[in-house]
């Protein structure tokens, strides 16, 4: 017994091999990476900013005090507020208020809810959609996979925009012909019920992963229900209010700003491209050996594709989707630009910024704060893709 | 190669139909009529139907597609609902050809900055050129069209009055339907929205650049190059560029997409007369033609770049061939 600890027995080493799993060998080369952390601490920071914008923001998004029209801030803002246009009582606006007398770094505090709302609803309905998608064309019978794949070239030669932006007048118009539904608020058996899902699912996938072998496949495993929750609450939501369909939907999407509309079109855009990345990958790994070796011990299909397959696609699909999350903010503020995106008075940075450049040539400071928000928010989710693209490719590692 | 590319020529045509036929069902779904407003006072319901009788609006919607799809074919777009007396193939000239000097300049900005850019930080990594070339591209991507246009506005025409802020420099009809003047009054207005549109682009070209010519340089065929006594720069031009452009060429397919998109917002801002203006406000005023006819262009735009980059690819590579 005296000598195992002088020099450490072969399950010794085993054991200390077994903690180096490829996850836990990307999370410390992402530690390494400062500005990925660096962005990582903003976007949690964002986060929690606006989860809690109710108590964080000085004013509420919406109170208006005409009187104080474009006052500047009092801070010493070079070149943005020319001298002397700071009225007295614009003391109060740390970065001045907006043409309509709104406080604009609370309305950007609240416009953070819809750019990470977007982007990371963005990122999951098209990671759920494209990751299952791909997976069954992967893994079927070539068949199935060309019909499939077919389908995905053909949806990708469209312009999609185009149809978004078409989806989007569609969806306010039908809001605005039916628009008796404008304070509709979430019951609480719908918001309690998420949050539980959300919970369970969570706690569900650690100890799936943990105890019955599953891996990072449970994290995915765990997305699905969830996502399958969600929808099947949004029904009984839809029931509940017992109008129709339309009408329902469309207090939803009151209820949420405007957001539920733009989750829908985005979802019908982004999977695409994941469901060509995952099938691709699938494809890759379903030749190789130790897929082989799994097949010739007589795992099953289920086994093979949570326990092998996934962990290994994984990595890669969720590097595309954090770099595809500034994709989702811009064309929320690009959508929220032309009209077609929240509903105003709640702000997007998007928003903020249409309703502010035209008054760019006397008050460009009511520009400033959304801009640099919008501009540093997607700085961040690229250099956290960047970061963990690198974490995620052994090659790069020296 | 020519029977690769018929195959891909003809895949085009279900496509565009697909997108001619869900953009009319869907454009006729959205409640509301051409017709219901004339200026701010809205029309008499007898009047609207009259109207609509007029255009064969009350028709079946098959009918009315199939209509569509037999004038289509003659090149006949249809007329303006909201523009009286103006045909949508009119509207369309004018405004395609703005929108075509503007996406063209943009996206050859983009690949005139983005490419030696890309070459230079990946020739020279990891020293100052490639720290500098990397963090500006990175900065580049995550600027938004709509913040650099008001700040580009801001800083030349609002503060150092040198370039105009709004309008196009030009205006129909163009030499050969399509060429613009070349003067000074037509290039001071195109500065500023050339570079807003393409800048963003350019650095996501750059990083492509670096990062694929980075891996070429790797590659034993590189080494086998040198080893044989090449000159660096004949490594450089002959063997490794011509790989490395690869995955740029095939970047140009969403990057044309991009450069469409971002048309919209761009000719918003500056004021342009060009096509994604007439869309926008044609959406707005259920305007069913001319949404019709802007979208087939964009279809037919998107659709030729991709068989254009796909063709080129297989040129390029001919693996992708004999799949």
């Amino acid at each position: 017994m005296a000598a195992a600890t002088d020099t450490p027995s072969a399950l010794d080493l085993a054991a200390a091999r077994r903690e180096r799993s490829p996850w836990g060998d990307a999370w410390n080369q992402l530690i390494k990476n400062r500005l990925a952390i660096a962005s990582l601490v903003y976007i949690i920071v964002l986060t929690l900013m606006s989860i809690f914008a109710n108590s964080v923001a000085p004013f509420k998004y919406d109170r208006t005090i005409l009187s104080d029209t474009a006052t500047c801030s009092y801070l010493p803002i070079p070149f943005i507020c020319p001298g002397g246009t700071v009225a007295p009582s614009g003391t109060k606006y740390m970065f001045g208020a907006d043409e309509l007398g709104r406080d604009i770094l609370s309305r950007t505090i609240y416009g953070g809810q819809v750019s990470l709302a977007v982007g990371l609803v963005g990122a999951f309905v098209s990671m759920v959609l494209g990751m299952v998608y791909g997976l069954i064309a992967g893994y079927g019978s070539q068949r199935l996979d060309n019909i499939m794949m077919r389908l995905v070239d053909f949806l990708y030669a469209m312009p999609i925009l185009i149809f978004i932006i078409l989806l989007q007048v569609f969806f306010k118009a039908k809001a605005r012909q039916l628009g008796n539904v404008q304070n509709f608020e979430f019951p609480h058996w719908f918001v309690y019920g998420i949050l539980a899902a959300a919970l369970v699912c969570i706690i569900g996938g650690i100890l799936a992963g943990k105890y019955y072998g599953l891996g990072v496949s449970a994290f995915l495993i765990g997305l699905g229900v969830f996502a399958l929750i969600l929808a099947g609450m949004l029904i009984a939501l839809t029931l509940a209010i017992g109008g129709s369909p339309w009408a329902s939907l469309i207090a939803i999407d009151n209820a949420m700003g405007g957001m539920f509309f733009l989750f829908i079109a985005l979802g019908f855009l982004n999977w695409l491209g994941m469901a060509r990345l995952t099938r691709g990958q699938v494809l890759s790994f379903k030749k190789k050996e130790f897929i082989e070796a799994a097949h010739m011990v007589g795992s099953s299909d289920t086994r093979i594709i949570f326990r092998h397959l996934l962990p290994n696609v994984l990595g890669p699909c969720i590097v595309a989707e954090t770099l595809a999350i500034p994709g989702y903010i811009a064309l929320e503020a690009f959508l929220s630009f032309i009209g077609l995106g929240i509903n105003p008075p709640r702000p997007s940075w998007g928003n903020m910024i249409s309703t502010g450049y035209p008054h760019l040539r006397s008050n460009a400071h009511i520009l400033v704060l959304p801009a640099v928000a919008l501009t540093l928010t997607i700085l961040a989710f690229n250099f956290l893709g960047d970061g963990l693209r690198d974490a995620f490719d052994p090659r790069l590692r020296e | 190669m020519v029977k690769y590319a018929i195959r891909r020529l003809l895949w085009s045509i279900p496509v565009l139909f697909m997108v001619a036929l869900f953009t009319f069902v869907l454009v006729r779904q959205i409640p509301g009529g051409p017709f219901d407003f004339a200026g701010d006072k809205s029309l008499p319901a007898s009047v609207v139907a009259n109207i609509e009788a007029k255009y064969h609006l009350n028709d079946p919607l098959p009918k009315q597609f199939a209509d569509y799809m037999i004038d289509l074919l003659q090149g006949d777009l249809g007329p303006s609902f909201r523009y009286r007396g103006r045909t949508v193939n009119d509207i369309i000239g004018e405004s395609l050809p703005v929108s075509f000097q503007l996406g063209l300049m943009a996206l050859g900005l983009a690949l005139l900055i983005g490419i030696p850019a890309g070459i230079i930080a990946a020739l020279k990594q990891n020293t100052v050129y490639d720290y500098t070339a990397t963090g500006v591209a990175i900065l580049g991507v995550s600027l938004n069209s709509i913040v650099l246009a008001p700040l580009l506005i801001w800083i030349f025409a609002v503060n150092l009055r040198v370039l105009p802020a709004a309008r196009w420099g030009a205006q129909p009809p163009f030499f050969l339907g399509i060429l613009p003047p070349i003067n000074a009054v037509f290039f001071q207005h195109a500065v500023l929205p050339v570079i807003a549109l393409g800048l963003v682009s350019s650095a996501g070209i750059a990083r492509l650049t670096r990062a694929s010519l980075l891996q070429v340089i790797r590659e034993d065929y590189i080494r086998t190059a040198r080893a044989k006594g090449l000159k660096e720069r004949a490594v450089v031009m002959r063997h490794a560029l011509k790989n490395s452009l690869i995955p740029v060429v095939t970047i140009i397919g969403p990057l044309f997409a991009a450069v469409l998109t971002g048309t919209f917002v761009i000719e918003q801002i500056f004021g342009i007369p060009g096509m994604g203006r007439h869309f926008i406000q044609s959406v707005g005023n259920r305007d069913y033609p001319i949404v019709m006819g802007t979208t087939l262009v964009y279809g037919v735009a998107i659709v030729v770049a991709n068989l254009g980059v796909d063709l080129a690819y297989a040129f390029l590579d001919p693996r992708i061939r004999l799949e």
